[in-house]
């Protein structure tokens, strides 16, 4: 019988080869980029919040409420990005927990949401006022601290 | 029944924990789809119900994606760790009261979930939203689930463990290996690697193995054929587990991470395609010379639906990969039309025919209504590849217009405009709107017919069917 054979016929053996290369996966795609120092690079676009920040407050809303399922924060290296403004690189993300770049940009990107929309209160009518969302059931305060944090994205 | 630890007879009823986990899965089904409808009319009616904070997008959404993958894709890969490892082993599952009792706690937990989200407590993660409270309880019990599974295999009465073993204790060590790395979070990009790892590992280390878990078995149960080679099953088995960790990566192609992880991310995703295609011959080819099954309602069908589809979402997600390709279509709803390709098809058939195969050996009777199940079939398939073919055109327009905007150098305040487009995503939406509704009829056929087995089909002599043969030990 064939020592291949047999490592898929010990259960034991079959599982550790499992986690092992599963790990060279996590070591590889995780681990390792985390101990990359040009992971602390910036280009002077952090998002890093005091403990009461309207911003902080904000960005637990944005949050809570899923608006990342359909916007995103993140300017990537591809022509079709050149108008969203500049890219980010991975240390302007630090402060963000959890990183909220978002999977999909069914409405529009907001990297720079605050440069775009300085005018606070015409953000406030773009979030109440959207074409798929009008958010009637956040209170005043809630609103302020999610225009505050889409504001501090600059 | 025979047991596993020298045959004595078991006193508790065989296959408990399977059948609980069969119902409750199908009835998981119903719930994320009727969800699923629900959210995509937020999106179509946002002033209705404005107001109600339970019933807003963001709250539906993650209710939706969560009900779909850990109530019914986790429960239905539950059943098949439970029904078929037993059968390949030929011993009854290691301990069915514990089976059915992590089967009932995990849709406690579940519902906890669910009013979590209700009450917005996202962790802001994708398909990993439930708060870590919720995610401590899915841990434990899917390690119980775990346990139980790996001491069957252990104490099997057959020498070889057959490759739909292989696959599905691969996928139970990995569910609760992914459900904790689903529940760190971290802070800047590191979060989003993390997240990225646990979305590639749910897709290559879970929900794939499981599927093929699953065909593998029933395919060749059904036609009696063999499995035509062993050393293909096992390069497939191998070379999936091993570039399942790399995929995830993929999600962040030409964004803030370092190239060397986009080259490694999209190289595997490439070679994906390897494990997909030698496990597509395997299956196919077990299916030789019985394609009258494919004809009819059947496991073999459904089976072969999902391989297929696997074989053409593996294909699309490592050209999607690409960064020429990923530029236009990257970030857009041709993300959301992959992943309903994998789950709404690739895994959901896998587990149709899970349960078209194995809930007549559970309820000891026959599938009460033949025209119910095709409708099924024809229903799940047409509703599933129409939300699919919806998000990916969508993305595609997306995608064109945003290069258009890039190139004819518009402002950001342009491409903001051509993100949103306006009544052509609307139009979209409706006809998602309108795939969900037809897939959604076709799983109430499934369920009424479930339950009108369960009372009115045909008995079935168990043992002539509690032990099929599989063509091939391979």
């Amino acid at each position: 019988m064939s020592k291949r054979r047999r490592v898929t016929e010990r259960v034991g053996v079959l599982l550790a080869g499992v986690l092992l290369l599963v790990s060279a996966g996590l070591g590889a795609t995780v681990v390792i980029p985390t101990l990359d120092e040009a992971m602390g690079e910036t280009t002077g676009h952090a998002r890093t919040y005091e403990e009461d920040a309207p911003g902080l407050a904000g960005m637990r809303v944005y949050e809570r409420e899923g608006c990342w399922y359909c916007h995103t924060q993140q300017v990537r290296r591809t022509i079709t990005d050149t108008a969203l403004g500049d890219r980010l690189e991975a240390g302007d993300y630090d402060g963000q927990s959890p990183a909220m770049l978002g999977l999909e940009r069914s409405g529009p990107d907001l990297t720079h949401a605050g440069t775009r929309f300085p005018n606070g209160g015409e953000l406030r009518r773009s979030v109440t006022g959207g074409s798929v969302h009008t958010y009637g059931h956040l209170t005043d305060r809630e609103l302020d601290a999610l225009v505050a944090y889409l504001q501090s994205l600059r | 029944m025979v047991d596993a630890r020298g045959g004595a007879e078991s006193r508790v009823e065989p296959d408990l924990a399977a059948r609980q986990a069969a119902i409750a899965a199908v009835a998981w089904l119903v719930i994320a789809v009727l969800v699923h409808v629900a959210a995509h009319a937020r999106l179509l009616f946002p002033e209705a119900l404005d107001g109600v904070a339970l019933l807003s997008y963001g709250r539906l959404r993650p209710i939706a994606d969560n009900a779909f993958l850990f109530g019914w894709l986790a429960t239905a890969a539950i059943c098949a760790m439970f029904a078929i490892v037993p059968r390949a082993v030929g011993a009854q599952l290691h301990n069915e009261v514990l089976g059915a009792t992590a089967v009932i706690w995990w849709h406690l937990v579940m519902f906890a979930g669910v009013a979590t989200l209700l009450l917005g407590m996202n962790q802001g993660r994708p398909l990993a939203e439930l708060p870590l409270g919720v995610d401590i309880g899915l841990l434990l019990l899917s390690l119980l689930v775990f346990y139980n599974v790996a001491m069957t295999a252990v104490r099997r009465n057959e020498h070889r463990l057959y490759v739909s073993v292989w696959y599905l204790l691969a996928a139970a060590l990995m569910l609760p290996v992914l459900i904790a790395t689903g529940s760190v979070i971290l802070s800047g990009v590191r979060d989003a690697l993390v997240g990225a790892f646990y979305l590639g590992g749910l897709e290559f280390l879970f929900l794939i193995p499981v599927s093929l878990g699953i065909a593998y078995y029933v395919v060749p149960a059904s036609t009696g054929n063999a499995v035509p080679s062993r050393t293909l099953a096992s390069i497939g088995f191998w070379t999936l587990i091993f570039v399942g960790g790399f995929t995830g990566v993929r999600y962040l192609v030409s964004g803030p991470i370092p190239l060397y992880l986009q080259a490694i991310a999209v190289a595997m995703t490439v070679v994906a395609l390897v494990p997909v295609l030698t496990a597509a011959a395997n299956v196919v080819g077990a299916a030789r010379g019985r394609w009258d099954l494919v004809g009819r309602p059947s496991a073999v069908r459904y089976a072969v639906t999902s391989v297929v589809a696997l074989v053409v979402w593996t294909a699309l997600s490592a050209v999607t990969a690409v960064p020429s390709v990923s530029r236009l279509v990257g970030l857009t709803s041709w993300t959301a039309g992959l992943r309903t390709i994998v789950l709404a098809v690739v895994s959901s058939f896998a587990a149709f025919a899970l349960l078209v195969y194995v809930y007549p050996l559970l309820v000891g009777r026959t599938w009460a209504s033949e025209r119910a199940s095709s409708f099924h079939f024809w229903g799940s398939l047409a509703g599933a590849l129409t939300v699919a073919g919806s998000q990916m055109a969508a993305g595609l327009v997306q995608g064109s217009l945003a290069l258009a905007a890039s190139r004819s150098g518009e402002s950001a305040a342009g491409q903001a405009v051509a993100g949103e487009l306006g009544f052509v995503m609307r139009g979209f939406h409706w006809v998602q709107l309108a795939g969900w509704l037809l897939f959604g009829a076709a799983q109430f056929a499934l369920a009424w017919n479930a339950a009108r087995t369960a009372r009115a089909g045909e008995p079935v002599q168990l043992y002539a069917m509690a032990a099929p043969t599989v063509g091939s030990r391979a």
